[in-house]
């Protein structure tokens, strides 16, 4: 996956840091392979807008993804959002797009350092904002354990909010996507509906919540996300993995054969199961 | 790596099968004991009624196994409720370090013994891993098996039960318990850097088990919305303090399979990988998860890498 790191601000060219996390989220798409559909940047206070076509790794899909940005100053949040559509159509708001789907991220109007992969399926992404805590964001293909006539259009949307509400950074209940059963984790299935699924490793009872899985004698095993629920399997996320907190740190980077990995956690958790791996080359 | 299938009489036809399978196939032969790399696996003389494995780490100057994995799964013959008639089929699977070996005998029943190195990066010990049907010191018992637990054994009540599948320990009963399974860590000086004996969750001398690791997927398999099946790694993991868990193997080879869409020995195609499905004993749709004590295994099974015809 393309990959870039480092920071924006409130003096960019944009103004705002997450108006600027915007203009580089559609710079690094374009620069792989993605069509940017719309890119709305008013300056009056108005959410920003970027609609994305995926050409996906065959090279003929279409895949349709948003990103945007909503801020309140008297409320002191300024957040971004990750989306989903099935379609995209010119004469639509972007809540209005086909298939619609979206899911908040907590940013801020000053310094976000980040993380920011993309490939021609999917832009996965993690942000360090405020006191700081980790914010992470996503949308694309999985990889789904069917056929391409089976599932063929293997969406996800990733956040850290039930949809775009009003919440800053500095809250200390929501949690990111990764973890699974949450309704910031939105699954397209084969009927249209969006699932909000589970997520193993996170469901498993000896590795993530009443025993954890820590490092075998300092070397850490990471584990992929598979998406599922009491019935199926659905796929797992792309280049994204559990990894264990234990005497791990956030940021800390790994590398396994020739591809690189930064660790990433939870907003402000520090437990052994509130960290993932992000692939980055 | 090489499939062979044949037909045998006895135990010592199939433990001669073995032994030449892995010695044409990269593999020594000393004494009983077979080795590659760091893995040495004694495959003791058969008695007429039972074939076991025991694990090792070395062999001294006399061909005899040292540094030797707690118990000697097997292959056993006289369980009432699955008792093995001859001729029956075997099917040696040698893959790399790894071996698999599945006797199939009244047309619907299966038992095998597994070995081989497979340690996850990192870890101190060899990697060394084997396995059977039945444990060797709580000989007997229909299997006990379920999606999410097997294993166990008691001399007091209804159950003297392995699982019958490979690292699938969950449960034991006082005052012992059965396990099938092994895999040499050496992670802590208890049992010689081999996992152990007790159940899995009480320390250095716990069992190792991988189905623990799957949950609650293996439950979810066959996938409702496509029917197919996903394989599903095994990872064995032992418990260690603070409530945590180590990954301690990661076999290449076999992986865990729900196999409700298949019939035993099915070739499965994914990509360029072609695997074999088997009950970990017997099928039986009807009773798809398996039971206390009960002559099959559901639809409980697992896929080998398949390099046959």
């Amino acid at each position: 996956m393309a990959y870039e790191i480092g920071f924006v601000d409130n003096i960019g060219s944009e103004g705002l840091a997450h108006w600027q996390m915007l203009a580089k989220i559609k710079e690094l798409a374009e620069a792989n392979g993605w069509t940017t559909l719309r890119y709305l940047t008013p300056t009056d206070g108005t959410n920003r807008e970027l609609i994305l076509r995926g050409p996906g790794l065959s090279g003929d899909q279409q895949i349709f993804v948003g990103f945007r940005t909503y801020h309140d100053a008297t409320a002191d949040y300024y957040n971004m959002s990750s989306a989903g559509f099935t379609g995209y159509v010119d004469g639509n708001t972007f809540t209005a797009q086909p298939g619609y789907f979206e899911s908040g991220i907590p940013a801020h109007n000053l310094r976000i350092d980040y993380w920011l992969t993309v490939n021609a399926q999917c832009i996965i992404f993690g942000l360090k904002v405020g006191t700081p805590v980790y914010e992470h964001g996503g949308a694309g293909y999985f990889l789904p354990y069917a056929t391409p006539g089976q599932y063929p259009y293997p969406l996800f949307v990733g956040g850290m909010l039930n949809g775009v509400p009003a919440t800053r950074f500095s809250d200390t209940s929501h949690s990111m996507y990764v973890k699974g059963s949450r309704a910031n984790l939105g699954m397209r299935f084969i009927d249209g509906t969006w699932k909000q699924v589970a997520t193993w490793p996170w469901n498993n009872n000896s590795l993530a919540q009443t025993y954890q899985l820590r490092d075998t004698n300092s070397t850490y095993q990471l584990l992929p996300v598979v998406l599922c629920d009491g019935s199926n399997m659905y796929g797992e996320l792309d280049g994204l993995y559990s990894i264990s907190g234990f005497g791990n740190v956030v940021e800390s980077t790994l590398t396994i054969g020739d591809v690189d990995y930064v660790v990433l956690q939870d907003v402000g958790r520090t437990g052994f199961a509130d960290y993932y791996a992000l692939r980055l080359s | 790596m090489a499939f062979i299938t044949g037909t045998v009489n006895s135990f010592d036809d199939l433990r001669t099968a073995l032994l030449d399978g892995c010695t044409a196939n990269g593999w020594t032969l000393a004494g009983n004991v077979l080795s590659k790399g760091t893995c040495f696996v004694a495959v003791a003389a058969a008695a007429a009624d039972r074939l076991g494995v025991q694990g090792g780490t070395g062999i001294d100057d006399t061909n005899i196994l040292t540094g030797a994995g707690p118990r000697a799964p097997m292959m056993y013959a006289s369980q009432s409720g699955m008792a093995i008639t001859w001729p029956a089929t075997y099917r040696l699977h040698v893959l790399d370090d790894e071996v698999y070996l599945v006797l199939n005998y009244g047309v619907g029943f299966y038992q095998w013994l597994a070995f081989g190195s497979s340690p996850v990066v990192g870890l101190p010990g060899t990697g060394n891993w084997y396995g059977g049907t039945f444990d060797s010191v709580h000989i007997g018992g229909l299997p006990y098996i379920g999606p999410q637990n097997g294993g166990g054994y008691t001399n007091a009540g209804t159950i003297t039960s392995c699982s019958a599948a490979l690292f699938w320990q969950t449960s034991g009963w006082s005052p012992g318990y059965c396990v099938n399974s092994y895999v040499h860590h050496a992670l802590t000086d208890t049992n010689d850097g081999w996992s152990g004996v007790d159940a899995i969750d009480v320390g250095a001398k716990s069992a190792a088990s991988a189905i623990v690791t799957v949950n609650p997927l293996m439950s979810s398999q066959p996938n409702a919305f496509n029917g197919e099946t996903c394989l599903l790694p095994i990872q064995p993991i032992i418990y260690v303090a603070s409530s945590k868990t180590v990954m301690v193997a990661t076999l290449q080879h076999s992986r865990y399979a729900r196999i409700d869409n298949y019939a035993p020995q099915d070739i499965l195609t994914l990509g360029e990988d072609r695997w074999c499905m088997y009950p970990w004993m017997a099928k039986n749709a009807s009773a798809r998860d398996g039971g206390r004590a009960v002559a099959h295994t559901g639809t409980l099974g697992w896929a080998i890498r398949y390099d046959g015809p």
